[in-house]
């Protein structure tokens, strides 16, 4: 579960990971939906340094499942290499055979899709949630659409929890920190440094990232109106 | 009522920019850019009640499960918590309060 930079800026507040939503904060919701899916045996939260004071009560008040927490790097790519490494001798002693990676600002991530990334990802050696990216178009200069070999059926809107093959990843992302190389998020840096099929599963609408102020309203209205409030 | 601060991107100025989100409970109350001072408020006290029923009733859970993970943390913190109760809960029903007139 990466928190590295979610929300944070020079002299911010909190990270909006650890915003409350219905009672506790937006990264929790994520930990126990993960933490309660068949197979997944440990959590490792990746957080920045300021923030381990937060993840701590998180850990502590707020998680059903135990956490390991670590500190991150300096980009999402530098985050997940170090909770791959965190990770590295039980996935070479075979504990671990896949991870999950999720971005904490996806609070409303459902079991069902967990578990379908899990198991689509332990059958293909990839496997990343996607939605249709229905009703856009690309634009031609600033002022016109783009019209002719458009096709929106080959879009996707990706989403996390990405899952892989815990030995290829941890590989490829050894070896794209040797070539300096920066994805734009975990399937990326698959598909420029493995050959492992990745397999896409529908996605789910509520799985939405907390960037506006707005969605924060909108996670508040979708865990009211599904009944998902904590006790 | 809760005050927190957090960087996030503004519906109104679509800048990335620190934004104050008030809390009535576990309800988000009000919402302000620091960039642009767009303001979204929510009526929330239709739900407060009911909710606050639900807070009430679980405490004792949620004071058991703390007991059992952190003795010493919840005796360290519950008797200072319990001390400021009363002045919390009035500024979380003003909070409420002011959302409701603003209909």
């Amino acid at each position: 579960m990466l928190a590295g930079g979610s929300g944070t800026r020079v002299g911010a507040g909190i990270n909006k990971a650890f915003l409350p939503l219905a009672g506790r904060s937006i990264a929790s919701w994520g930990l126990n939906t993960l933490g309660s899916v068949d197979g997944v045996g440990l959590l490792v939260f990746v957080v920045r340094p300021d923030d381990l004071e937060h993840a701590r009560f998180v850990a502590s008040r707020e998680s059903a499942h135990h956490l390991e927490i670590i500190t991150g790097g300096d980009t999402r790519q530098e985050s997940e290499l170090l909770a791959l490494r965190h990770l590295a001798d039980r996935i070479d002693h075979g504990v671990i055979d896949t991870v999950l990676i999720h971005d904490a600002a996806r609070p409303l991530v459902s079991h069902g899709l967990a578990a379908a990334v899990l198991h689509a990802a332990r059958e293909a050696g990839g496997a990343v949630p996607g939605i249709p990216a229905e009703g856009i178009a690309p634009v031609d200069g600033p002022d016109a659409l783009a019209t002719g070999a458009f096709s929106p059926d080959s879009l996707l809107r990706v989403q996390t929890p990405q899952g892989f093959d815990a030995a290829t990843i941890l590989d490829a992302y050894e070896q794209a920190a040797r070539d300096g190389f920066v994805g734009t998020d975990t399937a990326s840096c698959a598909e420029e440094y493995t050959d492992i099929p990745v397999t896409w599963v529908r996605g789910e609408e509520t799985n939405f990232k907390i960037t506006y102020a707005q969605d924060l309203l909108l996670a508040q209205d979708v865990v009211t109106a599904l009944g998902l409030r904590s006790v | 009522m809760a005050v927190e601060e957090s960087f996030l991107r503004c519906t109104a100025c679509d800048q990335e920019a620190e934004h104050v989100v008030i809390y009535a409970g576990r309800f988000v109350s009000e919402i302000q850019c620091t960039g642009c001072g767009a303001v979204t408020k929510l009526d929330v006290s239709d739900e407060y009640l009911p909710d606050l029923r639900q807070r009430i009733s679980s405490k004792p859970g949620r004071l058991l499960r703390r007991l059992r993970a952190d003795p010493g943390e919840l005796a360290s913190t519950l008797p200072v918590r319990t001390l400021s109760k009363p002045a919390r809960m009035v500024e979380e029903f003003r909070t409420v309060w002011r959302s409701r007139r603003s209909r």
